[in-house]
């Protein structure tokens, strides 16, 4: 990675700001709690049976007896793990996972052991000297961590789906660079927000050079025909797009995929991206739930599925309509968040969430900007329809009454101090 | 000129002061917090911040996890480096509490602000007080010297209990 900071923050001066940040979360008693039993609608934390809206799992599948039984058979027949480099030697699962999952991307497919590891096998190997790189400031960690294993090319950060900006950037960059690789999510983890799919399109047209790589996992399974994601939706069978999936969350397994124009890129990134050839394969169990999973979304079963999760999110909406909360609803993703005036706030507002018999998420700097501090909330097929606008109703009171608390706590501390 | 004179010459100086300058001060600390801020998706306004300082100015901000000693340009650098990355996407800060001192031609000005996600926020992000060291140089006052800490919400509340004077609000 050939970026020029602005400004440099050493890298331990930025690990121990993170560390800092962290710490404030884990120290308010809101991150890194252990779970117990299955989590479904509800979860099980330090005791207390929680309805559960801070899964990942959009359309709750790990639930589902065609998977689990899948996973049960697979390890019947190979045992808890096939321990070789696939560049040696694979479990035969694979063959199938990988039929299904090209029938699902209607393109060529490459699976990986995690998203994460796709994206370090796949832009090191897509992107060349010549090349120049604008990633989305928002795009997922794991994006940010990729790049910067693609040496020898210039790279800038571009303010969150500022389509005008890269407009602007890719007329500047034409003739001066060889292809521009923009790099973003489908759909973002944090703020659940859509990438700017419609403009990229246009952008596309305007701008040979241009190639997008996406980063689809939270859309993937619960939006789109088989599942294929808000992306595959908007640039299937585009040569100039790669988009990656993920096997996790919705889909319910384990891995990641990468979505490719042309089985040549398959080949090249198969053959010589790094994690394709030293890091170990998904292990049976969760190969056999994913090929359980690919199966359901080659199916019948996966639009009904898909329109029960919808059925939640208008549910969901409406809901949100009727608050004071002020909620942005016009593109419907499972991910939501409220804002809070402070992390004090967010704290507050998820401890008196589970109080209320509710648990959903703090988010927090690093993981979004010191100015978005909230509470993170999902909609999946686990919440039942009684239980959503129960939990918005609570957490348009209790947002006000965290506010109150924390204004409260602060004014009797000073006053104390005083 | 006996210590008891100089003493009086400096009481009818501070006087003529507070007649005069009081109300420059005034204006350009509103002018420094509202160059400083930013609505989603803009920028610190840098040209008018480089009217606020003396060319020759240092910016040092002290975190606990290392301090950063700056000139303008640095501090720029900084600022959008931290907009580039993500870690802001708008800034609003305001002064709470003002105390000025004046020793000769130098003003120090211990200035408590508080960072908000947005202007009608309740609570804040952050507490801490600016300390600005100004000189009147090239017709107007301009800071030579910004130093803050971070972490000093304790600072700022008793800073804020201390003055008796408030600063004029947000503009």
């Amino acid at each position: 990675m050939s970026r020029t900071a602005r400004y440099k923050f050493s890298h331990t001066r930025k690990i121990d700001g993170a560390f800092r940040f962290v710490s404030e979360a884990a120290e308010a008693g809101v991150i890194l709690h252990t779970g117990r039993g299955p989590n479904g609608r509800h979860v099980d934390i330090d005791g207390v049976r929680l309805k559960n809206f801070g899964s990942c799992s959009y359309l709750g599948l790990e639930a589902l007896p065609q998977i689990r039984d899948a996973a049960h058979r697979a390890i019947d027949d190979y045992g808890t793990q096939f321990s070789f480099s696939r560049a040696y030697l694979q479990c035969e699962l694979y063959i199938e996972l990988e039929t299904l999952l090209e029938q699902i991307a209607g393109s060529p497919i490459l699976v990986a052991a995690s998203t994460s590891l796709a994206h370090m096998s796949a832009l090191p190997s897509l992107i060349n000297e010549g090349d120049h790189i604008i990633i989305d400031q928002f795009a997922h960690a794991s994006l940010h961590t990729a790049v910067q294993l693609v040496p020898d090319v210039p790279m800038e950060i571009l303010r969150h789906n500022r389509m005008d900006l890269l407009d602007a950037k890719l007329s500047d960059l034409r003739g001066q660079a060889g292809t521009v690789w923009y790099i973003a999510d489908g759909l973002y983890s944090m703020l659940g927000d859509f990438g700017a799919f419609e403009d990229l399109k246009k952008l596309l047209d305007l701008h040979p050079h241009l190639r997008l790589y996406i980063d689809d996992a939270h859309s993937t399974s619960w939006f789109g025909s088989r599942g294929r994601g808000a992306a595959l939706e908007h640039f299937a069978n585009d040569e100039r797009v790669v988009v990656a999936l993920s096997l996790n969350k919705a889909f319910s397994a384990a891995g990641g995929l990468l979505a490719l124009p042309n089985q040549k890129l398959v080949a090249r990134i198969r053959r010589c991206g790094g994690p394709m050839l030293f890091s170990g394969p998904i292990q049976p169990p969760m190969l056999g739930a994913a090929v359980g999973s690919a199966r359901l979304h080659v199916s019948d079963g996966l639009p009904v599925l898909q329109a029960e999760l919808r059925t939640r999110l208008a549910l969901c909406a409406e809901a949100l309509a009727g608050t004071r909360l002020g909620l942005d609803t016009t593109s419907l993703s499972p991910i939501f968040q409220v804002p809070c005036d402070s992390p004090r706030v967010a704290f507050r507002l998820a401890e008196l969430m589970r109080r209320r018999g509710f648990y959903a998420c703090v988010c927090t700097f690093p993981a979004v900007p010191m100015n978005r501090p909230g509470l993170r909330f999902t909609v999946t097929r686990h919440n039942d329809l009684s239980d959503i606008p129960a939990f918005v109703a609570a957490l348009d009171e209790c947002r006000d009454q965290a506010k109150i608390e924390v204004a409260r706590e602060r004014d009797d501390g000073l006053a104390k101090a005083g | 000129m006996s210590e008891e004179a100089a003493v009086r010459q400096f009481e009818v100086e501070d006087a003529r002061f507070e007649a005069q300058a009081l109300g420059q001060i005034d204006e350009l600390m509103a002018l420094f917090y509202g160059v400083i801020s930013f609505e989603e998706g803009g920028s610190p306004d840098w040209q008018a911040m480089e009217r606020l300082f003396s060319k020759h100015a240092r910016i040092t901000r002290v975190t606990p996890e290392a301090i950063d000693h700056l000139d303008l340009k640095g501090f720029r650098n900084m600022a959008e480096e931290l907009i580039e990355v993500g870690a802001f996407t708008s800034f609003f800060e305001y002064e709470i509490a003002r105390r000025i001192d004046r020793f000769g031609g130098v003003l120090h000005i211990a200035s408590a602000y508080e960072t908000k996600i947005s202007p009608d926020a309740d609570d804040y992000i952050e507490r801490g007080v600016n300390s600005l060291q100004l000189i009147h140089e090239e017709g107007s006052w301009k800071i030579c010297s910004l130093c803050w800490d971070d972490q000093a919400a304790a600072s700022a509340e008793r800073l804020k209990r201390e003055t008796t004077r408030p600063p004029p609000p947000p503009r």
